[in-house]
């Protein structure tokens, strides 16, 4: 083979492989695409860690709008409030601490 | 001689256009898998925070059912401050495709209801609070409605990307 045929296949092949690696990182770099972003701790309740809803934001949208009804409903509920369980969180220690411990409220 | 040259001429151009068309399929190769990685990226945020508002709007959910006003307000701010916090997150993050881009400004319109939604939730706890049910059946209202928005939108931006 001539020489120059040579070394322009090898720039070839070099220029290629360096997409390929150029590839593979981009690939990788999406297993942590929250490293330049707050990312969120999520706490789940129960044991069904492993059975995560592949559709998170289905999920999400699930439970806000439930909570929304919960809200307008207890909202129209002339019924009164339980003082004594709502005081005993008044005493907790804080939003996030109460917040990553919503199971049981 | 004429004929050597142009010869070498054109041995030197074809040498030429052989590089530059290496080079171009190496950047054809490299852009579409940046551009997967990108909206892989928006993808994988979008659902972590996703996670995060599910888990606060059912703790907020069980307050309401177990008539629990103050924890209420308190998970109402925690649930708004999430939502800008997501809005903030995605916002870091660029989408490289067209669908990602509208997909992004979906998501960023969802969580903005979301914090509106939040918003709500604790002027209707406070209302209820003070006794004031009309006040706070107002308030709960106008939350159920962003909540429906802003839920339309999250679900249209999840399918945008697939």
């Amino acid at each position: 083979m001539n020489p120059r045929k040579l070394i322009i296949t090898v720039a070839t092949l070099a220029l290629l492989g360096g997409a390929g690696v150029a590839g593979a990182f981009a690939g990788n770099s999406t297993s942590s695409p929250a490293t330049t972003t707050a990312t969120p701790t999520t706490t789940t309740c129960s044991d069904d860690q492993g059975e995560q809803a592949e559709n998170d934001e289905q999920e999400a949208a699930d439970e806000v709008e439930n909570a929304a009804t919960q809200v307008d409903q207890e909202a129209a509920r002339a019924q009164a409030d339980d003082q004594a369980g709502d005081d005993q969180g008044d005493n907790s220690q804080g939003d996030e601490q109460g917040d990553n411990q919503n199971c049981d409220d | 001689m004429t004929g050597l040259v142009r010869y070498r001429r054109m041995y030197t151009s074809s040498r030429f256009a052989l590089l530059a068309l290496s080079f171009l399929a190496a950047v054809a190769l490299a852009l579409p898998a940046a551009a997967n990685a990108s909206d892989a990226g928006l993808r994988a945020t979008l659902a972590q925070w996703s996670q995060r508002i599910a888990v606060d709007a059912q703790g907020i959910g069980l307050s309401a059912a177990r008539r629990h006003p103050r924890r209420m307000i308190r998970r109402a701010r925690h649930f708004r401050l999430d939502a800008l916090r997501a809005r903030k997150g995605l916002a870091a993050v660029q989408a490289s495709s067209a669908r990602g881009r509208r997909a992004k400004r979906l998501a960023l319109a969802a969580f903005y209801d979301y914090a509106i939604v939040g918003r709500q939730w604790a002027l209707s706890g406070q209302a209820r609070v003070r006794g004031l049910r009309v006040a706070a059946v107002g308030h709960a209202r106008i939350a159920a409605r962003y909540a429906r928005r802003g839920s339309a939108l999250l679900v249209a931006a999840k399918r945008l990307l697939g």
